[in-house]
Formats: structure tokens, C-alpha cells, sequence
């Protein structure tokens, strides 16, 4: 009785003695073991005892006798190798559809495992070919004004210099000033006039820190002198064609001009940031002084080692202490400063800072579609695993034989392996081409330029390879071991008629396939939910005809003559300059009240002109828009929107006529706005203020009749050439940027798609070659309901009741695992669709009907069937 | 010259087998070396040394009978041959030998 309740050592590891011990020793160590289990046990408790005799267990490794599985894999031969080798083929001919199904099955999969890869992996090189990339971090600015805390990418002149004097962890420092990030500056050589984004400037230890190279020039020297620029490859072609451009002069903004001292190669993809014109950051004013109070540059340091930025994190908040004098000036007494030091190669993916030079990714992403590559390979894995096992009767007679005269176990585990190896290889052949032949629309699709080249890249064929094998290993050994175990006496006697074993397993992996598909059909339709209420937000204005074009300090002085030309142009409606247009609006202000002149609240504004409301399609709820008069005053008429006048404290009505300030400008409420988007969904309406000064306008917006755009164009273009010479005449439709703040959400949303689409079609695939087999193998069985009476009805639900109940268990658990990561997903936004029972419903029930229908054609064709055909034979 | 060859950790377990006489078995001999030398020893390590020693000649075991604190598995008894007595005065002889050599000057420390 004791005997049974007291804990017995664990039976794997004696197993795995037994299989490895020889028989003449094992008894007696095994006694031993199991004496010192229970003078362990006795001594402390179950654990303890369970580990001490795992322990012994790797110490008898080395007593296994390894020489005999060696000896035995003598038998694997050059012929017999050979022999398991043709047998493959003439499998793979024989029963070419389920051969078919397994290669392009496996080969879908690889093919989007791939793409994938090639999309994780370029992600995660950003910024890595710099040679000194761990040493580079990247000082933004963290401000933490009354609990609103903001995270810029930007940092103050001063910080570069003073940190490179103060602290010995930093090695050197450059200033980046993007000058194109504001409003795009226009570049002349002779007759050649362009519109720039590229446009930067640069402290000349730019090439000490960054790792680019110049063609031409001398990179120690290039930025030295005020006045010089370095221009890109491609720049050197679009301005200069053949001609050297070294020592050539551009002009920038029909302002200054700057001599070229040398040509760099186009900045690789895989830089955060792309620069195609480099100038000497002496020539701007800001390099004159070292200012603490604004902040408009990128700051990169080189620490002396990747370790020394502990040290320096932490005399950071000590530095500002000191520095705080200052600060206070520039900041406000509230107002709590942190500088956070970014390393290079962590900011595509994981910063968190606004306004970085070019938009970033997110690591989540990156982890998502690994998961998804994992996920689809997995499901053609499965594929494998349950066709080769389906279909173990057909080749049981030939292991059986194999076994009868004289096949090892291993030896049978080799040949199966083999097969898989085989077709694994095969599918990995066929993945290639196929990814080949998709990489341009995935790369049109996710906006990358990834590249597949072998030759270039030998270690890809290395990767495909590992994965390759790994794959033939996954997806080969459970049906190989199932064959190794057949008996071959009740093989031959012919018992064995059905693939009953491991039917349990196979049922699991169908409805594990199942929930991925229908996991990522419901991640799609949520997307495409998300994306749709993006399309028809009521945004509060009217994106729809508006043409955004950049213009400068030149342009805005004789802007009311322009104004008036182009609202003299029939297919013109509207016309007004502005500082931001409301896709995006980054202008921060300290809006003040008179009777608390102490605190302030943080607002977004924008400068514009008069016509800003109807050009917009805004909504005024209190008070009047601007007349002609209101641009004379001496003082300030504010258009509010409704969430500033609530964070003031006010009702629409009672505000009008209030006097407020904004940034030292004193004036009134002159009417309230109802609120619309100025940013994109993902955050709340902040309070915005609209103001009247003409000395900020950066953009004009031109609203166009319905109808052909291009007429009021061109009316557009011929004003400008007259008014504007200097400028090239470049615009941009509204509705357009707005599209583009969705445009990492629109890229997920088309990637979920596709490889949703490609999940769901493997493992159909699979679904359809398992339906295959096992209406075959009933095939009796159906004749002889048929002889008894059964319609082809009430088959066909026979041979789909078992498919279909596998999908709705697969659908019962995929659709709260797909709402709950959904909806996570979703609260990124602050305006978004909820999960609905619908969506997961209209899912559910397309994985279903997909099954039936992949189903559908084997039950039919079975039911059809002449029942004499199948019972003519016994 | 091989095949007598002694290794130290051979020549404790060997003496422990000698010491234990008729109840020399693995656990045994493990709890001896364990009580004795304060030096734990694995399952392996043992039973490796064990297989050594049989194989050069110097032990011989012999079954015993299933007991249930054993699972119902036999014990193999072991007992020290001649060939093992003669390797183990053989070690001992060298040592003494090299003792003697050692002048007293040697350990002399003060």
C-alpha cells in the first residue's frame, strides 16, 4: 500500500536510461538510482529527490553507448540513400496532387516567411552602417509643463558645445538643422529650379560621427567655411548632369548663395534620415551664439564608449540644475526640463519623440509580422504533417515490408525524413520564384525597396537553408516516427485499413490552423473598419478640393495681390494663407487669461489671413467671422475652437469679446469654431487658438470647384510664374497628406491582407488534400449508405459535419483572442470603430464557408458516386 | 603498463570496495566515499569507475536479489581480485617509495 502512495523516481528519465544503458549494467544502476531516490526523499521532499536523480541521469550520459547508434548508421549506405531517393520520386509522381498540395503549401508559406524576414530584418538594420553606430546617441528634450509632458527630437545650439567642454564621455557632437522640415526650400543653379525637402545643415564633424563618404571633395574640410554645401549623388545628376559640380554655386530661397565643396553618396535607405543637401551649419545665425532658449536641431553625440552614456544620463539632471538661470527665461517657472540621450540605432523603431526628421516604424510592427511569418509557417508545417499521416495507409505495406526484411527503426525514421527533407527542398525552390515574382508589389505595398539577392548576399541562401531544414524537421519527424512504429505482422495481415492513430492530434492541428486564419481575417476586417472611419471622419472641415501650395517670406509680402489674382479665377472659390494647415498642426503657444497672468495653457494655433473659416468650411458657433477691418486692428481678434474656450472655463457665448493672450499678444474672442481634427485620429482635439499674422504664413490653401482640377491649376500655375519667378510652382491636394497620416496604418492593413489571404489559402490546401483521404477511405461506407437508402444529401452533411465542427471550435476560440489583441491594437486612437459582433461573425463565417466549399468538392464527388463502383470489389 | 595503470579516483573507490567487503554495491560504496573522504561523488563517475575496474580485472561482481526499495532490481556486489590487491599494494609501495625518497629538509617549513 505504501509502496503506491510514495512518489516513484520520474518513468521518462528511467525510459530514457533503459533505451541508453546497456542491458547488462542498467539493472543494477537503475536499483541504485532508485534506492538513492528514496534516501532522498526521505531526506528533503519530492523536488529534490526528482532533481538529484536527473542529475545522476546526465551524469550516466557518459556511460551511453553512443558507438552503437554509429554503427548503426553504417547501414544508411551510398545505395541504400539511392534506393530511398527514387522510391521519393516515384511517390511524388504517383500521388502528384497531395505532392503538389505539400510543395506549393510549404513553398506559399516559406515565400511569405521570407518576404517577411526580408522586411523584419531591413527594419532592424536602420542606422547599424555607421562604424561607430553604438557609440552615437541622439539628445532630445523631454518638457514636462504643468503634467502635459511633451518629448521633442529637437535640442538647443548651446547643448553640442557645452556638452563636448563639460563632460568627458563625449567624444564629439554635431548640430543637424533640417531646413526643409519647416517648409520646403527652393534651390537654383542657372536656369534649374527645384523644390527641396532635403535640404540640412551640419556642424563639419558630421563625418566624423556619421560614417557616409563623398566622391568628391575632402570630408575634413567640406564644411568649414560658411556658405559651402555638400550635395548628393543623385542632386549632382538632377542639377549638373554630367558636369562636375565641385566648386559650383546653388542658390537657396532666391536668398544665398553656396558653393559646392564636395558630392556624397546618397544616404542608404536604411538611414533615419535622408539628407540631400548638406550646407556648413556656420552659415546659419543660430551657430553664432550658444543659445539654451529655442530649440530647432537635432543633436548627435559620439561618447567615448556605448558604456559611457550611463554615466552621462545621470549628470544630466545636475547639468540642468546648473543651467536652470538660463532656462527659466525661455521656459516659464513651471516648466521641468530632462535631456534624453537615444541611442542611434534605437530611433526608427522605438522612439517616442514628435517631430523626428522622417516618421519612424514601431518595434510592435516588427514583432507582429514576425509573429505572422512564424504563424503561416506553422500552418503549412501542419499541412505536411497531417497529409503525410492521412495518408499513412498507402505506404504502410511498404514499411512493413521494409521491416520484414530487416529495416531498422532507424533506418525507416531516415527514409521518412528524407522524404520531407525532399519536399522541403522542393518548396524552398518554389519559394524562391515565387517571392521573386511578389517582391515588387510587397515593396510597392509597404513602401520599402528590399532587394532578394542571392549573389549579392550569400548569407540569405544560408538563412533560406537553416530554414529549410528546420522546417523539414518540424514538419517531418512526427510522421516519420508514426511510420518507424508501424507492426508489421498487422500490417501484412491486413488489419491495418485506417489512420485512426493520432486522429485526436491531427483534429488539433487542423483547429489550431483554423484559428490563425481566422485570427488574421478578423485583424484585416478590423483594420480596413478602422481605416474606413478614418476615410469618412467628419473632420470638421472640408478636406475634399483643397490645394496646398508652400510659399515664402518673398511671396507672403505681396500676398494680398496674389490673393486677389487668384480669387479673380472662376474655378476658384476660396483662398487663404496660413502658417500650418490642419493635417498637422506643431505650433505650441501659451495662451494666457488677464486675470491669471501667472499660469498659462499650453494651445496649438495658427496664424492665417482673414479667409481661413470659409475656405476651411469651419462652423462658427459664437460670435463673427473676420471682416476686412479685423486685419487693421491694433490689437488681436482670436478665433477659438470649442475645446480651448471649455479649457478656459467658458460657454461659447459668454466667451466673445473676452480679452486673452497669446504669446504677448494681447486680445479678444472674437468668435468660437466648432471643433475639428487638427491632427491625425490617433489624438484628442487639443485647444486651438486662430490668430491674424501675416508674417508667419508658410502655406496657402486654395479651395477649387468640383469638376477637372487641372483648369484652375493651370490658371493657378500662370498667376504664379508671373508673380513668383523664383519659385517653382509645386502643390499638393489636402486630402492627400491627410492620407498620408494613415499611411504606416494603411501599409499594416494591405500586409494583413495578404498574408491573412495566404494563411487561409494553406490551409485550405491542407483542409482539401485531409478531405481527399478521408472520403477515400469511407468510400465503402458511403456505398453502402447509398445501397441502404441515403441521399446525396444527407451525405454531403455527413462528410462535412466532422470538417465544419473543427472550424467552429477553431472559430469559438479565435474570435475573443482576435477582439482582445484588436482592441488593444485599436486604443492607439483616440477616435476608433469598436470590435463589433459583426465583423467577428461575417469572419467566422467566411473561414466556414471556405471550408465547406474546399470540402465540399470531395464529399460531392463521393456522393455522387455509383455505390457499385466501391463494393464491386469485396 | 596500461592495464594496471591505477587512477586516483580507481584506487579510492577501489579501496572503498575492499573496505566494505561482502555489502559493496553502488550505493553503498557511494555513502562510503560520501562519509568517509567528505567528497560527494555521481552516479556516473561511479559506476564508470566500476565498469573501468572490472574491465582491468580488478573487481568481480556478483548478482544479489531483488529488493523493493530498489524498484525490484537486482544489486551487483562487488569484490576486490587478486589482480586489484596487487594494483593496490602496487600504488601504495610507489608512494611509501617516494616518501622515503623525500629528505627530511624538504617539509622543513620553520
Amino acid at each position: 500500500m505504501t509502496q503506491q502512495q510514495s512518489p516513484r523516481p520520474p518513468s521518462w528519465m528511467e525510459k530514457f536510461l533503459l533505451w541508453g544503458l546497456e542491458t547488462d549494467i542498467a539493472e543494477d544502476i537503475l536499483g541504485d538510482l532508485h534506492e538513492l531516490f528514496r534516501l532522498h526523499l526521505q531526506e528533503k521532499n519530492n523536488l529534490y529527490a526528482r532533481w538529484k536523480y536527473f542529475l545522476s541521469m546526465l551524469s550516466l550520459l557518459r556511460l551511453f553507448r553512443f558507438k552503437f547508434f554509429f554503427d548503426s548508421l553504417t547501414f544508411i549506405n551510398l545505395a541504400m540513400i539511392q534506393h530511398y531517393f527514387i522510391i521519393a520520386l516515384r511517390n511524388l509522381r504517383k500521388h502528384l496532387s497531395y505532392s503538389l498540395i505539400n510543395i506549393l503549401g510549404l513553398g506559399t508559406g516559406l515565400a511569405a516567411c521570407l518576404l517577411l524576414l526580408l522586411f523584419v530584418r531591413h527594419e532592424m538594420s536602420y542606422d547599424r552602417f555607421h562604424k561607430n553606430h553604438d557609440r552615437i546617441f541622439r539628445v532630445s528634450m523631454e518638457v514636462n509643463s504643468g503634467g502635459t509632458i511633451r518629448h521633442v527630437s529637437v535640442s538647443p545650439t548651446a547643448l553640442s558645445p557645452v556638452f563636448q567642454r563639460e563632460f568627458p564621455e563625449v567624444e564629439k557632437g554635431v548640430r543637424i538643422f533640417s531646413s526643409g522640415k519647416f517648409s520646403p526650400d527652393v534651390v537654383r543653379y542657372e536656369s534649374k529650379i527645384f523644390q527641396e525637402m532635403g535640404f540640412f545643415f551640419a556642424d563639419s564633424s558630421f563625418f566624423d560621427i556619421f560614417s557616409f563618404s563623398l566622391t568628391a571633395g575632402d570630408l575634413r574640410t567640406a564644411l568649414r567655411r560658411p556658405s559651402t554645401v555638400i550635395i548628393s549623388q543623385s542632386m549632382a545628376h538632377k542639377y549638373f548632369g554630367t558636369e562636375n559640380p565641385v566648386g559650383k554655386i546653388l542658390n537657396l530661397n532666391n536668398n544665398r548663395d553656396y558653393e559646392i565643396t564636395g558630392v556624397m553618396q546618397d544616404m542608404p535607405p536604411n538611414s533615419h534620415f535622408h539628407a540631400d543637401f548638406l550646407a556648413s551649419f556656420s552659415t546659419l545665425n543660430a551657430a553664432k551664439e550658444e543659445i539654451w532658449g529655442s530649440a530647432n536641431y537635432q543633436t548627435y553625440l559620439l561618447l567615448q564608449s556605448p558604456e559611457a552614456v550611463y554615466s552621462l544620463r545621470e549628470k544630466i539632471p545636475a547639468f540642468i540644475q546648473r543651467i536652470q538661470q538660463q532656462l527659466s527665461g525661455a521656459l516659464g517657472p513651471e516648466t521641468k526640463l530632462l535631456y534624453r540621450l537615444t541611442p542611434l540605432t534605437d530611433i526608427h523603431l522605438y522612439s517616442d519623440a514628435e517631430n523626428e526628421l522622417e516618421p519612424g516604424s514601431d518595434i510592435r510592427y516588427v514583432y507582429a509580422f514576425s509573429a505572422i511569418a512564424l504563424l503561416i509557417l506553422l500552418i503549412a508545417c501542419i499541412n505536411y504533417m497531417n497529409l503525410a499521416t492521412a495518408r499513412s495507409v498507402d505506404r504502410a505495406r511498404e514499411v512493413g515490408l521494409r521491416k520484414v526484411v530487416g529495416a531498422y527503426k532507424s533506418q525507416i525514421f531516415a527514409q521518412f525524413m528524407g522524404e520531407s527533407v525532399m519536399i522541403t527542398f522542393l518548396a524552398v525552390i518554389f519559394s524562391v520564384v515565387f517571392a521573386k515574382l511578389i517582391l515588387p508589389t510587397f515593396n510597392a505595398l509597404i513602401h520599402r525597396d528590399l532587394s532578394l539577392n542571392f549573389i549579392q548576399e550569400p548569407s540569405l541562401l544560408l538563412m533560406l537553408a537553416i530554414i529549410g531544414l528546420i522546417v523539414s524537421l518540424v514538419a517531418g519527424i512526427w510522421p516519420a516516427l508514426i511510420f518507424t512504429k508501424f507492426e508489421p505482422v498487422a500490417i501484412l495481415r491486413g488489419k491495418y485499413r485506417t489512420a485512426s492513430g493520432g486522429s485526436l492530434l491531427r483534429k488539433s492541428l487542423v483547429v489550431f490552423q483554423f484559428v490563425i486564419s481566422v485570427f488574421l481575417i478578423v485583424c484585416t476586417f478590423v483594420v480596413y473598419n478602422q481605416l474606413q472611419l478614418i476615410r469618412q471622419t467628419r473632420l470638421g472641415y472640408d478636406k475634399d478640393q483643397l490645394v496646398v501650395i508652400p510659399i515664402d517670406r518673398d511671396i507672403a509680402e505681396k500676398w494680398e495681390a496674389i490673393k486677389g489674382m487668384f480669387k479673380s479665377v472662376k474655378e476658384i472659390e476660396q483662398v487663404s494663407a496660413v502658417s500650418e494647415n490642419p493635417t498637422k498642426v506643431d505650433g505650441t503657444y501659451n495662451l494666457f487669461k488677464p486675470s491669471n497672468e501667472e499660469n498659462s495653457d499650453l494651445v496649438q494655433a495658427i496664424a492665417s489671413d482673414i479667409d481661413l473659416v470659409q475656405t476651411l468650411g469651419l462652423e462658427i458657433i459664437a460670435g463673427t467671422n473676420y471682416t476686412p477691418a479685423s486685419a487693421l486692428r491694433e490689437d488681436f481678434p482670436f478665433i477659438l475652437n470649442q475645446t480651448a474656450i471649455k479649457m478656459l472655463g467658458w460657454e461659447p457665448q459668454e466667451a466673445i469679446g473676452k480679452p486673452i493672450n497669446l504669446n504677448r499678444r494681447a486680445g479678444f474672442v472674437q468668435a468660437v469654431v466648432r471643433d475639428f481634427h487638427i491632427a491625425s485620429l490617433h489624438s484628442q482635439i487639443s485647444p486651438l487658438v486662430i490668430f491674424l499674422s501675416p508674417f508667419d504664413y508658410n502655406e496657402t490653401l486654395v479651395r477649387i470647384t468640383p469638376g477637372d482640377p487641372q483648369k484652375a491649376l493651370a490658371h493657378l500655375e500662370k498667376i504664379w510664374k508671373e508673380q513668383a519667378p523664383h519659385r517653382p510652382f509645386e502643390y499638393h491636394f489636402l486630402d492627400e497628406t491627410y492620407q498620408q497620416l494613415y499611411q504606416s496604418e494603411q501599409q499594416i492593413g494591405k500586409a494583413f491582407g495578404i498574408f491573412a489571404a495566404l494563411a487561409i489559402l494553406i490551409a485550405c490546401m491542407g483542409l482539401f488534400g485531409l478531405a481527399s483521404f478521408t472520403t477515400v477511405q469511407r468510400a465503402k461506407e458511403i456505398g453502402i449508405r447509398k445501397v441502404l437508402g441515403a441521399t446525396v444529401m444527407n451525405i454531403l452533411t455527413l462528410l462535412s459535419k466532422e470538417f465544419s465542427r473543427l472550424v467552429i471550435i477553431a472559430v469559438v476560440i479565435a474570435l475573443p483572442l482576435a477582439a482582445w489583441v484588436m482592441d488593444s491594437w485599436l486604443s492607439n486612437f483616440a477616435y476608433r470603430v469598436n470590435v463589433s459582433i459583426f465583423t467577428l461573425l461575417i469572419a467566422g463565417g467566411l473561414a466556414l464557408l471556405l471550408a465547406w466549399l474546399t470540402v465540399g468538392y470531395h464529399s460531392l464527388r463521393t456522393a455522387l458516386t455509383n455505390p457499385a463502383e466501391t463494393l464491386k470489389d469485396e | 603498463m596500461k592495464g594496471t595503470y591505477l587512477g586516483e579516483l580507481e584506487e579510492i573507490v577501489l579501496l572503498a570496495v575492499a573496505a566494505l567487503y561482502d555489502e559493496a554495491y553502488g550505493v553503498s560504496v557511494k555513502q562510503e566515499l560520501e562519509t568517509r573522504m567528505g567528497r560527494g561523488i555521481s552516479v556516473g563517475a561511479l559506476h564508470t569507475a566500476f565498469k573501468r575496474l572490472e574491465d582491468k580485472g580488478f573487481l568481480q561482481s556478483r548478482l544479489g536479489e531483488a529488493t523493493a526499495e530498489r524498484g525490484g532490481k537486482r544489486k551487483r556486489f562487488f569484490r576486490v581480485t587478486v589482480y586489484g590487491h596487487r594494483a593496490l599494494t602496487e600504488a601504495r609501495d610507489l608512494r611509501s617509495k617516494l616518501w622515503d625518497a623525500v629528505p627530511p629538509v624538504a617539509f622543513d617549513f620553520s
